[in-house]
């Protein structure tokens, strides 16, 4: 895994914290290529385009324009092709119910945002090896990462 | 604290405190499946612990602490662990039966990083500790204080 690359997809509507997430991701140590869509139509029709070639991870903003991230999520799980793709969620917020909804929806990790480069940089190095190992194995642990 | 980088070394060093024999015949188990040589010692209640983590011994590279245990619990072991200098950075995953958000908040705010609800079975249970290594393992510069809730 560390010598390939890691294709990974970042799906949210906020330039900055894109831009945040690109900077932090670009200092972990591994090889990977990063697409940002900006909405969830956007990323829906993406991820229906590029069947043959899904990313490894998806870290998937709950709050979107057009479609959020939860409904995305649905959509995805429902979808044969694409509900073995990995799904971190992300959120400013970190109330329980809302956790619990997306776990049950199917998703792998939730991520509260953090406020530092430094945090973000660690959060995403940890959350890709849990992603990937959600996706090799039969278990689907549920993982909070900065709760 | 200047225990000996894991990463570097060939063996990780986990002692694992909790009462529960099967539960520990459980974690035993799983270790054989983490692909990472590990070298496991355990205490069956937080006095043992205590004393153990006090005396002559080499520390641990990581704690397991199970919360429910007799005599001394895994709470008030952590923290004595957290106020003790020679003991303070040593890497603790809390380890417990329950999921209460507010148990979970008193952990972290008590210096645990890394909360893991006991996982059922031992595919599970593979999956959390090769996860949790690592990152109780990372070198103290990058400890950024994120909490961490594995099998959430």
């Amino acid at each position: 895994m560390s010598t390939t690359q890691l294709n990974i997809i970042l799906a949210d509507d906020d330039a900055d914290d894109c831009t945040f997430f690109h900077d932090a991701l670009a200092e972990v140590q591994q090889s990977t290529h990063l697409t940002i869509v900006s909405d969830g139509e956007m990323l829906m029709k993406h991820l229906f385009e590029n069947s043959e070639s899904l990313p490894h991870i998806l870290f998937l903003d709950i709050n979107m324009p057009r479609k959020d991230g939860f409904q995305c999520l649905q959509e995805m799980k429902q979808n044969e092709k694409l509900k073995e793709i990995p799904v971190v969620m992300l959120s400013t917020s970190s109330l329980q119910d809302k956790i619990r909804i997306l776990f049950e929806a199917g998703a792998d990790i939730f991520i509260r945002k953090p406020n530092s480069h430094d945090e973000l940089v660690q959060v995403i190095h940890h959350a890709i090896p849990i992603a990937s190992s959600n996706s090799f194995s039969h278990s689907k642990i549920k993982y909070i990462l900065n709760a | 604290m200047s225990q000996s980088p894991p990463i570097n070394s060939l063996t990780v060093n986990i002692l694992l405190a909790d009462d529960d024999i099967d539960d520990c015949n459980f974690f035993k188990k799983a270790l054989e499946s983490v692909s990472v040589p590990t070298q496991l010692k355990t205490v069956a209640d937080g006095e043992k612990l205590m004393e153990y983590l006090d005396g002559p011994e080499q520390l641990p590279h990581v704690l397991f602490l199970d919360i429910n245990m007799p005599r001394k619990n895994g709470f008030e072991c952590l923290a004595e662990i957290k106020r003790n200098e020679k003991l303070k950075d040593l890497p603790v995953i809390m380890f417990s039966t329950a999921n209460s958000m507010d148990k979970m908040q008193m952990l972290f705010k008590t210096g645990a990083n890394i909360y893991v609800r006991k996982a059922n079975t031992l595919e599970d249970l593979v999956q959390i500790i090769r996860n949790a290594l690592p990152i109780a393992l990372d070198p103290p510069s990058s400890n950024t204080n994120l909490k961490y809730i594995f099998n959430a």
